[in-house]
């Protein structure tokens, strides 16, 4: 009895050992085909960025911002930077929107932090000189997806988010 | 004169008598008969006098073109024996308005002392209604200046007078010249205005001399536009209309932004609002302390229309240019005045009102006189007929939008002061 079940268990931890390999090698199989997946991806900035311009309702009108300007507003440098399109308000609310895509996939972070530290100041600003805007600022969508981020200040978050998913899946 | 000279000049008179002499005898009957027996120069009927004096065709044609030449000179001299009768009356006239204007003088300055006090209280009306609206743009130089502030405080409250008569009001005789030298006036226009300037110089000197910069340079004049190069050593701060002009004037390549949507007076250099890159923010006088400006922009007031003491606006206002100019004492400093609100935002109440504006301005443009910095009056630029914002210049009658923001920076191009002196 004794040696049928080591007889039987041999094989078993065989299968066991085998099972797991195979699973780590499918996790490394699906991470490779998403990083490929994710360097073919490809956004129109402008075009996203117009689209958000459009199809989403604001309560002032948002003007086009040379690109120049925005990198003083955020607090990053060019280089940092492929392409870029922003549109901000006059003033009198705080929507905006900016899409960018980044010069190398090390500046997204940058970026990124960038985005979350102008929401968070905003935030602050606004909570004194117009607190009226603040629920929007905290409606704030900010989407990364391979060199790209996507961030809006609307006043529909919600359509301004399935918007957003929209564009980064279907490009 | 050399002796070549002395003779042709000698040949020139003796051919003039000669020409004289010829158109003399062309009435005579023998008149070909006379000039050949005195050999003189004659050009028609010339097959007779090759024939009876015999003289050579080459000669005839010498006296010929001599005789031509003698009419032209006899033409000559009549014209300018005419001219010089001509430019004897110029002289005789002005010989006579000069003495007129002496005797004129004393009674001018009687008047003139009656025009200026006149013009004192007329310049204590609220800003912007002693300057033209949208004057043409002249160069600032200090003649000009103090030129057209001696003619505005002669006009007064008489209009002036057209044609002619403007010389008078130039000469500053009080009334108008002889209309018989109207004509005159034109042709020495020249010597009367550098007469006009030395009585000019007169006046600002009985003038005071605050007083005459107060009204020149208060608020800023217009000037010859400047391009955006002018404003790569400028500095804008204020409140979140400022922001506006940073975004979208175009200017965030030559110029400084410093910036905040909500600051006011009190706020406005303690509170951090300048970026760094890398996220890091500090405070404007820490931002100062190692950067020098040539020219500094402040623009304060929509955030503090609510106050309850336009005094303590004042007075904090007047605290941050004495740190600015501590900070950048080699600056020239810009205090522009309050933007107007459009009509709507205006009917809804509150504080955002044109007269509430219209005070705090008036108290801005005497604190920028007190502190010696200078008052550029963007509101008047801005406003329209009926005195508002206009509605299409923002969303919210107070923000401006992309294009009244390139309308303010060109108001801001046409209003410097440059280096006279002062």
């Amino acid at each position: 009895m004794v040696k049928s079940v080591r007889l039987l268990c041999i094989p078993i931890v065989c299968y066991l050992i085998a099972g797991v390999l195979l699973l780590g090698a499918c996790d490394k199989a699906d991470d490779s085909r998403d990083s490929a997946r994710e360097a073919a991806f490809s956004l129109d900035v402008a075009a996203v960025a117009e689209r958000f311009n459009q199809e989403l309702d604001y309560r002032d009108r948002l003007e086009e911002l040379d690109p120049g300007v925005v990198y003083v507003l955020l607090g990053i440098r060019e280089e940092e930077v492929r392409t870029l399109k922003g549109y901000f308000s006059s003033g009198a609310t705080a929507e905006e929107i900016i899409v960018l895509q980044a010069a190398e996939a090390e500046s997204i972070k940058t970026l990124r932090a960038a985005l979350e530290d102008r929401i968070a100041y905003q935030k602050e600003i606004y909570a004194s000189y117009a607190p009226e805007e603040v629920r929007y600022l905290q409606g704030a969508i900010l989407l990364e997806k391979g060199e790209y981020l996507i961030y809006c200040v609307a006043a529909d978050a919600e359509k301004a988010e399935r918007l957003a998913e929209q564009l980064l899946t279907n490009p | 004169m050399t002796r070549q000279g002395t003779s042709r000049i000698s040949n020139g008179f003796r051919m003039l008598f000669s020409a004289f002499l010829a158109s003399v005898c062309l009435r005579s009957k023998n008149s070909s008969k006379i000039l050949c027996e005195n050999n003189c120069f004659i050009l028609y009927n010339k097959d007779t006098i090759t024939r009876e004096t015999g003289m050579q065709p080459l000669k005839q044609k010498k006296r010929t073109l001599h005789g031509f030449i003698a009419v032209l000179a006899c033409f000559v001299l009549i014209a300018g024996a005419m001219i010089n009768m001509a430019s004897m009356k110029n002289a005789v006239n002005t010989a006579i308005h000069r003495v007129s204007s002496i005797f004129a003088a004393d009674d001018q300055t009687a008047a003139d002392d009656q025009t200026a006090a006149d013009n004192q209280t007329a310049s204590a009306a609220l800003p912007g209604s002693s300057q033209e609206a949208d004057p043409e743009p002249e160069t600032a130089t200090t003649e000009g200046m103090l030129r057209d502030s001696a003619n505005s405080a002669t006009e007064n409250t008489s209009e002036k007078p057209e044609g002619p008569e403007d010389d008078a009001v130039i000469a500053n005789t009080g009334e108008a010249l002889n209309p018989n030298f109207t004509d005159v006036v034109e042709d020495i226009g020249e010597i009367i205005v550098e007469d006009t300037a030395e009585e000019v110089v007169e006046l600002v000197v009985e003038e005071d001399p605050e007083e005459l910069w107060r009204k020149t340079f208060y608020p800023v004049p217009s000037s010859p536009a400047v391009d955006e190069f002018y404003f790569r050593d400028a500095l804008f701060i204020g409140d979140s209309r400022v922001m506006g002009l940073m975004l979208y004037s175009g200017l965030t390549v030559e110029a400084t932004f410093y910036t905040e949507k909500g600051v006011n007076v009190t706020t406005l250099l303690t509170k951090a609002i300048v970026l760094q890159t890398g996220g890091n923010r500090i405070t404007i006088p820490e931002a100062l302390n190692d950067l020098q400006f040539g020219k500094i922009y402040i623009k304060t007031g929509i955030n503090e229309l609510g106050w309850r003491s336009l005094k303590s606006y004042i007075e904090a206002y007047g605290e941050v240019i004495d740190r600015i100019r501590e900070l950048q004492p080699e600056a020239v400093i810009y205090i522009q005045s309050i933007l107007p609100v459009s009509q709507k935002k205006a009917e809804e109440g509150g504080y955002f009102t044109i007269p509430r504006v219209l005070e705090f301005n008036e108290e801005i443009k005497k604190m920028t006189w007190e502190k010696g910095v200078y008052y550029l009056d963007v509101f008047q630029g801005m406003v329209n007929e009926e005195g508002f914002l206009p509605e299409e210049a923002g969303n919210d009658g107070i923000h401006l939008n992309k294009e009244y923001c390139k309308i303010w920076l060109e108001y801001l191009k046409r209003h410097v002061v440059r280096d006279y002196g002062y």
